[in-house]
């Protein structure tokens, strides 16, 4: 189940890729964890966006809303994602933790250090690389870490902070995404999460797309178990987090897009699979919370 | 042969005995079989019995060869060149909507709706693209028009197109099959030569998308010359394209191509066209059929738990000779044979 995880890292790194490539958003980074292209279907394309999309809004809002001081990211299951290069430079405010299976961290640190250490102040002298595979600066941490046994001791947590989960505690156990929810929001005063995850296992293309994930050797423990948005909502609610700031299905969000942009992107390609778009879409949903 | 296909084959041989010229070259065809070429076509035609066998071959979901493909389409443009913009069909006739390529939901749909030519066919396009045997279940399409050429009409869908095939799949599976794009090139050569709409009766339109704004009446679509790639836009793309919606009047697609019509434009067409219903595909419906426009429009979709991930059903569509309307529901096909492994997951947002 571990290793199927760990794949999924690939999946949404080369979907991303082939949406950039194809004109939907710009990341210059990508290209670095995923050096073959190869192209998906436009509905892929689209959903991939609106996932960039909804997670940045969500970033960028917390960003906004906490100018004056420190403030913290922290990415579960980060995988390849290029956001913190993008974000640090131009926060200096701002503290990125990436925490992530060792294997992959390995990896992506391999890459980093490689080819982004302007980007994340490798050179850094005053907090020296550490561990195996791991990188610690002053405000780049990517950690190597099984998030069923987290532990960030040196976490700052009277630091507004932001908790990403994109398609990351889907894969857990219920009782452990508790867990690890649970962990911040019993340290950190000024929390804020945005989740992005499947939702609506209980109609035909739910089903489905479990047996289809089942075939892959991944199953979704949570996905059962929180499978409306409301029940997603809800669930960052009873941990304190009562400010509901935004909870769409991906459909929703799509449909909800400023006209501008869904122009754009009409023009990007055909879309011939518009209804399967719309199941696909309204099976994913963003959720964005605060205390 | 400068016939009049308007003429259906059995009234012509029935009633009128001045057709002698029709009724000798068709004398074959009267039940609906194929009709050999004269010796001197420039193309290798195949016997009745070949035929057979490519179906046969076709059947067990093998493909055929790249030169029994090329006899193939050969045989299907010298049949397909003389069906009209608006094919007429006869009822009884079963209607399906998209196949995409589902070859084992393609036999499953016979098994449901009876073996063809005891039961008249007519498909409404996108047979190719999104499932894993575009060329075994185009083929055998194909193959069923050259054997039965009046039993099955099958017109054609936008993925019946070089443009789409190339994103949508049926490119790289001729590729793969074939190793190289010459099946791929035969096969999009003959789509060219599909009937793009068919009239059940005078009273039943059917077409893989819908209405254009362009075309008022069914005669405005005969005078289209179809044989050419589908346009990006146009009358002919929209009749490939365009969707039935809640929305009165025209409205842009969120396709990129085609139209979205509304009731209003449904029920003025059918009015002044004096038809009872327009059948169209094109759309993913959960039930496998969906009923708009009070009754005026019909969706049928053919491709059960489309592209292995939607979780729909499927269903055709019986029309009997009071064109009285049945449908077939039906799931997909269980593949236990089939290794699993040959089977890629759907992608999803991991």
């Amino acid at each position: 189940m571990d290793r199927a995880v760990q794949r999924t890292d690939h999946d949404a790194i080369a979907s991303k890729l082939s949406a950039v490539k194809r004109g939907y958003y710009e990341d210059e980074y990508l290209e670095l964890f995923c050096p073959r292209f190869e192209p998906r279907l436009p509905l892929i394309n689209i959903g991939t966006w609106c996932r960039v999309r909804a997670i940045d809004q969500a970033i960028t809002e917390f960003l906004e809303k906490n100018t004056e001081g420190k403030t913290q990211v922290i990415s579960l299951g980060a995988g390849s994602d290029t956001r913190p290069f993008h974000l640090l430079p131009k926060h200096p405010n701002l503290v990125y933790y990436e925490i992530d299976f060792p294997t992959q961290v390995r990896k992506k640190a391999a890459i980093v250090r490689r080819h982004l250490s302007q980007k994340v102040e490798l050179c850094d002298s005053a907090t020296p690389v550490t561990l195996e595979g791991d990188i610690n600066t002053s405000r780049y941490h990517l950690l190597g870490q099984d998030l069923r046994q987290l532990s960030l001791p040196d976490l700052d947590e009277s630091v507004p902070t932001l908790i990403i989960s994109e398609c990351c505690l889907c894969y857990l156990a219920p009782e452990s995404s508790h867990l690890v929810l649970e962990y911040f929001a019993s340290r950190v005063a000024h929390l804020s999460i945005v989740l992005y995850e499947p939702i609506g296992l209980d109609d035909e293309f739910g089903r489905v797309m479990a047996e289809n994930l089942m075939m892959r050797g991944l199953c979704l423990p949570t996905f059962q178990k929180f499978s409306t948005l409301d029940s997603q909502t809800s669930r960052l609610r009873e941990l304190g987090l009562t400010h509901t700031i935004s909870a769409k299905d991906m459909e929703q969000y799509y449909n909800d897009l400023p006209s501008a942009e869904q122009k754009r992107i009409h023009r990007l390609e055909f879309l011939d699979e518009v209804e399967e778009m719309n199941l696909l879409l309204r099976h994913y949903c963003v959720v964005f919370a605060g205390k | 042969m400068d016939i009049d296909p308007d003429v259906q084959m059995e009234d012509a041989v029935a009633n009128n005995a001045s057709l002698q010229l029709q009724e000798s070259q068709f004398a074959d065809d009267y039940e609906g079989e194929m009709s050999e070429l004269p010796p001197s076509s420039p193309t290798p035609t195949a016997s009745t019995g070949e035929v057979d066998g490519w179906i046969e071959t076709l059947k067990k979901c093998q493909p055929l060869t790249e030169r029994e493909v090329r006899q193939l389409c050969n045989m299907a443009k010298d049949i397909l060149q003389f069906e009209q913009n608006v094919q007429p069909v006869s009822a009884p006739v079963t209607i399906c909507g998209d196949v995409h390529g589902q070859f084992h939901d393609l036999m499953e749909l016979f098994r449901i709706g009876g073996p063809c030519p005891d039961t008249n066919y007519l498909f409404m396009g996108d047979y190719v693209d999104r499932g894993y045997y575009s060329v075994e279940s185009v083929s055998f399409l194909v193959a069923m028009k050259v054997r039965y050429p009046r039993r099955i009409t099958i017109l054609r869908g936008n993925h019946e197109s070089r443009q789409i095939t190339q994103v949508y799949g049926f490119y790289d599976e001729c590729l793969r099959k074939y190793g190289s794009p010459n099946v791929w090139k035969l096969f999009t050569d003959l789509f060219d030569y599909f009937p793009i709409t068919a009239l059940v009766d005078n009273k039943v339109f059917c077409l893989h998308g819908g209405l254009s704004p362009t075309i008022e009446t069914i005669d405005n679509i005969r005078s289209l010359n179809r044989f050419q790639e589908v346009p990006h836009d146009g009358p002919m793309s929209d009749l490939l394209w365009s969707d039935p919606d809640e929305r009165q009047n025209w409205g842009i697609s969120p396709r990129g191509a085609g139209y979205t019509f509304g009731q209003d434009i449904s029920e003025q067409f059918n009015h002044n066209n004096n038809l009872s219903l327009i059948s169209r595909a094109h759309q993913l419906v959960m039930e496998g059929y969906a009923w708009s426009h009070e009754q005026q429009v019909v969706t049928i979709f053919s491709a059960p738990n489309y592209c292995y991930r939607c979780g729909n059903q499927a269903a055709i569509m019986e029309v009997d000779e009071e064109l009285y309307n049945t449908f077939l529901q039906y799931d997909p096909c269980p593949r236990a044979s089939e290794p699993s492994v040959s089977r890629k997951t759907p992608d999803y947002f991991l």
